[in-house]
């Protein structure tokens, strides 16, 4: 009886070791992952605060601006999601906080919605849930490049001006720390404009060449493909967080377990040498 | 002499390519070459396929430094920032890629002689082109030189 459960945990600890390896190993790679996607978001983070600011002084510069992406000029029908998941598991929360709040946000539409799933985690949710997916982008989102994000923003505006979709909301996840990370939806468009009086009182005049329209219809797109980029550029970087997190605590949760069958192993190989014990004594009395 | 400078970055989406102070930069708008100086008035001009020349502070009258820039806007304040989707220097200019990719425009240029002037990769293909053309020119020094 004895020897059989020392086998038992023996074989448990072997299992539970090589987890802990894995997971150990793995949450060094999502570090080292997570250090470099972080370098990048923080450039990227900047560069589209940037275009922004351009956008909002443009607003603030003049009225010769279209008036079709800015908040309240058509009454919004259909909104076009872009929910931006993981390709890989293992992370926590990550994927199914997401996806909480995308259905959370469709459920509130009457119109069917128009999703664009990066990540295949979202693409499969949505997928089995019965909603078309419009377009998707697979590959792993750290090695997304701008031109890519171009490929899936080009038919988002298109659709926008051929007025099939109203409004394109963000669903991503936003980097406060390494600790943490939060859902964040945003609409991207159509513009709220915020007349801020700051942009007001620098009323220097601005040369626009070709034009003030020129110059806008070149930043909306721009726009639009910066956010995205950002968008995934920021996901990536807390989908390694999160990953890290994850494995972190699988790691500690092994090593506890580990600790636990140590202990029972050591009882159980203890009680086995204390019954041979008992076995000697009780054979040589008998003969004595 | 003391010349005035002025701030420029230039940044991609993915990076800051360069910031420093400079004397003179020179850059390829819709309407032709176009440079910029100290103390110029606000503007905000979209830039074509072209070179970009910037004369850093305190470098010679004659010393420039060359990169080819694929469309962006460039915003003149106090400072000067050009945004753009993709830029290079001369000397880290892959001239075989370069090569290659404008070998597959013309291969399909060549394809599709009836294509439509206005369809989208027309124009792609045609950028292309002129990327190329223009990558081509800064690593062999600007048409400055």
């Amino acid at each position: 009886m004895a020897t059989e459960s020392i086998q038992d945990i023996k074989r448990r600890i072997k299992s539970v070791s090589s987890t802990e390896r894995i997971t150990n190993s793995m949450k060094l790679v999502s570090a080292g992952k997570l250090r470099k996607a972080k370098a990048i978001f923080e450039k990227t983070n900047e560069n589209s605060h940037f275009i922004t600011n351009t956008i909002q002084e443009l607003f603030n510069s003049g009225s010769e601006i279209p008036q079709e992406y800015l908040a309240g000029n058509r009454e919004i029908k259909t909104t076009a999601y872009i929910v931006v998941t993981s390709g890989r598991g293992l992370c926590g929360g990550f994927n199914s906080n997401i996806i909480k709040e995308a259905q959370r946000e469709i459920d509130a539409d009457w119109e069917p919605p128009v999703i664009v799933a990066v990540g295949s985690k979202g693409k499969e949710y949505f997928e089995k849930h019965g909603y078309e997916i419009h377009s998707s982008y697979l590959a792993p989102p750290e090695s997304i490049s701008f031109l890519e994000t171009k490929e899936l923003s080009a038919p988002i505006l298109e659709m926008y001006d051929n007025k099939e979709i109203d409004e394109v909301v963000l669903i991503y996840t936003s980097f406060i720390s390494t600790m943490e990370q939060q859902v964040k939806n945003e609409v991207i468009l159509p513009f709220e404009v915020e007349t801020d009086p700051e942009f007001m009182t620098t009323n220097k005049f601005v040369e626009y060449e070709p034009s003030v329209e020129a110059v806008f219809n070149y930043l909306v797109p721009k726009f639009v493909e910066t956010k995205i980029y950002s968008a995934v550029v920021e996901s990536a970087t807390c989908e390694h967080a999160a990953r890290r997190m994850a494995m972190e605590n699988a790691t500690d949760n092994a090593r506890e377990m580990l600790d636990d069958l140590n202990l029972n192993y050591n009882r159980a190989r203890q009680s086995a040498i204390t019954d041979e014990i008992i076995e000697i004594v009780a054979g040589s009395e008998a003969q004595s | 002499m003391a010349t005035n400078s002025v701030r420029l970055e230039v940044i991609t989406p993915s990076k800051l390519f360069y910031r420093g102070e400079v004397e003179l930069v020179i850059v390829t708008t819709l309407d032709g070459d176009e440079g910029f100086m100290a103390g110029h008035v606000w503007a905000c001009k979209l830039l074509d396929v072209g070179e970009l020349w910037i004369q850093e502070k305190g470098a010679a009258k004659n010393e420039w430094r060359v990169a080819a820039v694929s469309r962006g806007f460039i915003d003149v304040k106090d400072s000067i920032v050009i945004y753009t989707d993709a830029v290079e220097w001369s000397e880290d200019i892959d001239m075989d890629r370069v090569l290659s990719e404008k070998a597959k425009a013309e291969d399909w240029l060549v394809k599709h002689p009836d294509a439509d002037e206005d369809s989208a990769e027309m124009q792609n293909a045609k950028l292309i082109l002129a990327k190329a053309e223009i990558r081509k020119n800064v690593a062999d020094g600007g048409h400055r030189h």
